[in-house]
C-alpha cells in the first residue's frame, strides 16, 4: 500500500510541475489553480504515507535513508508551500517540484521494511536531531531553486516587496541556523552514545564542510563583497554539499552514520 | 572580524608584526580559511584515514600512496598543517569576537528598542560559541584521556587516569533483543573503585553511559570469550580467547590456530558457515590450524567437546561467555564546547528570527 501511495502522490507533484513549466508560457488563472490543487492533494498524499509508515512502525520516521528522504520530501513541499501561499512564488515550482519527485524517486529506491531501532539509535536526541536536519535541508533545497531562478533569469512577481535575492537569503539563512543546531544535537547525542562529541565521521565532516560553504555565504551577503550573482552561485553549491552529505556519504562512504 | 578596506592605503607608518595582526583579523582571511578548512577535510573524506603505510602504497599506487603519507592526507585531522589552520580561524574568530561585543555596546550605547538590542547580541553570541566550541576542541585534543577496555563478566579492570589509579568493576551483562534477533540494547552493570572505595554504580547501555566527576564510562561494543583446553603428551593448559583470535601454537609462531565463535550456528544456501542471530541458540566454534600458512585442520566443536589432531594435540572447547567492551573517556574540553553550544542555540535565534536589520546587505 505504502509503495502505492508514494507512486500517486509522485503523480501529483509530476502534474504539478508539468503545470508549472506551462504557465512560464501561457499565464491562465484557472491552470495556476489547477497547479496548487496538485501539490496540495500530493501533500496530502505525502501526509498520509508518512503516517501509515509511522503507525507500522510504532515510532516517528526518520532511522534510515528511506524514512529520511520521505521528511525531506516533506519539508521541501511544506516549505514550498509556505513560499505559494505568502509570495505568490508558483513559478519556483518550475525547480522546486522536481526536486520532490527526484527526492521520492530515490526514496522508492530503498527498501520501505520497517527495521527495528539499533542501540545507538534508541536516543530522544533522535527526534531532535532528524528534525531539525529536515527543515534545514528542506529549506536548503527551496534557496537552491530560487537561486537557479536567479542565475537562469526566471522572471517572477513576489509580493511582500521582496527580491528573489531577499529570499535566497532568508532561505539561507534560516537553513544555516537550523543545520547549526544540526551539528550541536548531534554532537551532544554522539558525546551520549560514541562518547565523543565530534569524531571527524564522514558525514560530520561533510555536513562541516556544508556549514562552512553557508558560513562563507552568509558573511559576503553581509558585507557586500561578491554580487549577488556570486552569491547565488554559492547557494548551488552549498545544495550541493548537502545532497552529498545526505546521499553520497550514506552510500559511497562508509562511517558510523550508514543507516541506509 | 573587520573588513580592512583601506589596508595598503594605511600600510606606511604600521609594523609588519600590526600588518599581520590586521591580516589575521580580516574577513577576507576568514573566509580563505573556511575555503581552505573546507578543501582539506575532503581528503579526510574520501581516503580511509588512519591504516598502515602500506595500505595506501597497496590501494593507490606507490606515487600517488606515498605523497598521501607524505602530506599526512592518512590522517588529516590529526596532521599539525590541519592544526594550524584551526589555530588561525581561531586567532580570526577571537579578534572578530572581540570586535562584535565592542560593536554590541556601541550599539546598545545608544538605546536602540529592546529587540533590535535582542538582535545585536545575536552575533556576539555566535561567534563567542564558536570560540568557546574551538577552546573546548583543542583542550580536548592535547588533555584528554580515552581507554578501551574488554572485562569478562564478572570481573575488573584498573584504569589510571592521570596520577590517579581507579578500578572498573563489571559485575552483570545482560542483552535484550528484538524479534529479529537483533540486539536492541546491552547492559553492564558497573562500579567505578578508587582506593577499594565505591566511587559510583550504574546499569550503562549504549546511550546512558556512567558519569563521575569528569569521567565517562560508555557502553561500547560486547563480544565472546571462549574457554578451551589444549592437551598434548599428557600435558594440560586451559586458556581464554577472545573470538576471531589467533593464537600461536608453537614458539616460532608458524603454528597457527584461528578461532571463530558461531552463536547460532548455520549454513547460508552457499554452504558456508554463519550465525543465524546473535543469540547463543546453537553455539558452535570453528576451528583451522595452520602450519607455516598452509592448513592441516580444521573443525567444528559444540560446548564440551573434543577433537584430536593430527600431531597428538587435544582441543576442547570447555564453554563460552560474554565479556563487555567499554569506552572510558575524560576530556576537560567537553564543558566549555557545551557552554559554547548554549552561546550558539541562544545565538542564532537572536541573530536571524528576532528582527533588526537582517537581510540588509552591507550590515
Amino acid at each position: 500500500m505504502e509503495e502505492n501511495l508514494i507512486l500517486i502522490t509522485f503523480g501529483f507533484y509530476l502534474v504539478a510541475a508539468l503545470i508549472c513549466v506551462l504557465l512560464l508560457w501561457h499565464k491562465q488563472h484557472t491552470l495556476e489553480k489547477i497547479g496548487i490543487l496538485c501539490t496540495i492533494i500530493a501533500f496530502i498524499l505525502l501526509n498520509t504515507v508518512l503516517v501509515y509508515h509511522s503507525l507500522l512502525a510504532g515510532r516517528l520516521p526518520g532511522s534510515s535513508l528511506y524514512e529520511f528522504l520521505l521528511l525531506f520530501a516533506w519539508g521541501m513541499s511544506a516549505t514550498y508551500l509556505f513560499i505559494l501561499i505568502k509570495y505568490k512564488l508558483q513559478s519556483s515550482g518550475v525547480f522546486i517540484l522536481p526536486l520532490i519527485i527526484a527526492v521520492l524517486g530515490c526514496a522508492a529506491l530503498f527498501s520501505s521494511k520497517i527495521q527495528p531501532l539499533m542501540p545507538a539509535l534508541q536516543s530522544p536526541w533522535l527526534k531532535f536531531h532528524v528534525s531539525v536536519a529536515m527543515i534545514g535541508y528542506s529549506v536548503f533545497a527551496v534557496s537552491f531553486a530560487l537561486a537557479l531562478m536567479y542565475l537562469l533569469k526566471v522572471p517572477v512577481s513576489i509580493s511582500h516587496h521582496k527580491s528573489l535575492d531577499e529570499l535566497i537569503y532568508g532561505c539561507n539563512a534560516l537553513g544555516f541556523s537550523f543545520l547549526t543546531f544540526v551539528l550541536i544535537t548531534g554532537a551532544i547525542w554522539a558525546e551520549e552514545a560514541w562518547g565523543t562529541w565530534w569524531g571527524w565521521d564522514p558525514k560530520e565532516t561533510a555536513s562541516l564542510i556544508t556549514w562552512l560553504v553557508y558560513g562563507f555565504y552568509l558573511h559576503l551577503r553581509h558585507t557586500s563583497l561578491w554580487s549577488n550573482k556570486r552569491g547565488a552561485i554559492i547557494t548551488c553549491l552549498g545544495f550541493f554539499a548537502v545532497i552529498f552529505t545526505l546521499m553520497g556519504i550514506s552510500l559511497l562512504v562508509p562511517g558510523l552514520h550508514s543507516y541506509t | 572580524m573587520t573588513d580592512h578596506k583601506g589596508e595598503t592605503n594605511s600600510r606606511t607608518g604600521l609594523g609588519w608584526a600590526s600588518l599581520l595582526g590586521r591580516l589575521l583579523t580580516s574577513i577576507r582571511v576568514a573566509l580563505l580559511l573556511f575555503t581552505i578548512i573546507a578543501l582539506a577535510c575532503l581528503p579526510g573524506i574520501f581516503i580511509p584515514q588512519g591504516e598502515d603505510p602500506s595500505f595506501y602504497v597497496h590501494n593507490y599506487g606507490g606515487l600517488a600512496g606515498s605523497l598521501i603519507t607524505a602530506l599526512d592526507f592518512d590522517r588529516v585531522f590529526d596532521s599539525t598543517w590541519f592544526f594550524v589552520l584551526c589555530l588561525l580561524l581561531f586567532i580570526n574568530l577571537l579578534a572578530c569576537t572581540i570586535w562584535r561585543w565592542q560593536n554590541f555596546y556601541r550599539c546598545v550605547s545608544k538605546q536602540p528598542s529592546f529587540m533590535a538590542g535582542l538582535h545585536f547580541l545575536g552575533s556576539p553570541f555566535i561567534h563567542t560559541g564558536l570560540v568557546l566550541v574551538l577552546l573546548g576542541s583543542f583542550i580536548g585534543a592535547f588533555y584528554s584521556f580515552e581507554q578501551y577496555c574488554e572485562i569478562d563478566v564478572p570481573g575488573h579492570q584498573a584504569i589510571t587516569i592521570g596520577k590517579q589509579r581507579y578500578e572498573l568493576q563489571a559485575e552483570g551483562f545482560k542483552i535484550e533483543y528484538h524479534t529479529d534477533g537483533s540486539p536492541s540494547q546491552y547492559y553492564t552493570d558497573l562500579k567505578l573503585i578508587k582506593g577499594g572505595k565505591n566511587l559510583s554504580g550504574k546499569t550503562i547501555s549504549v546511550n546512558n553511559p556512567l558519569s563521575y566527576q569528569g569521567i565517562k564510562v560508555y557502553q561500547f561494543n560486547y563480544g565472546w570469550l571462549l574457554d578451551l583446553t589444549l592437551e598434548k603428551d599428557g600435558q594440560s593448559r586451559t586458556i581464554q580467547v577472545k573470538d576471531g583470535d589467533q593464537l600461536a601454537l608453537n614458539e616460532e609462531g608458524s603454528e597457527i590456530l584461528q578461532l571463530r565463535f558461531y552463536p547460532d550456528w548455520a549454513r547460508d544456501e552457499k554452504g558456508r558457515p554463519i550465525s543465524r542471530t546473535p543469540q547463543p541458540n546453537n553455539p558452535q566454534l570453528a576451528f583451522l590450524r595452520t602450519s607455516g600458512g598452509i592448513p592441516v585442520d580444521i573443525g567444528m566443536l559444540k560446548p564440551q567437546e573434543s577433537s584430536g589432531l593430527a600431531d597428538g594435540l587435544k582441543i576442547t572447547f570447555s564453554g563460552y561467555r560474554n565479556f563487555t567492551g567499554l569506552h572510558v573517556k575524560k576530556d576537560p574540553g567537553v564543558p566549555l564546547v557545551f557552554a559554547g553550544f548554549v552561546f550558539l542555540g541562544c545565538g542564532i535565534p537572536l541573530h536571524y528570527l528576532v528582527s533588526g536589520q537582517r537581510g540588509k546587505k552591507g550590515e
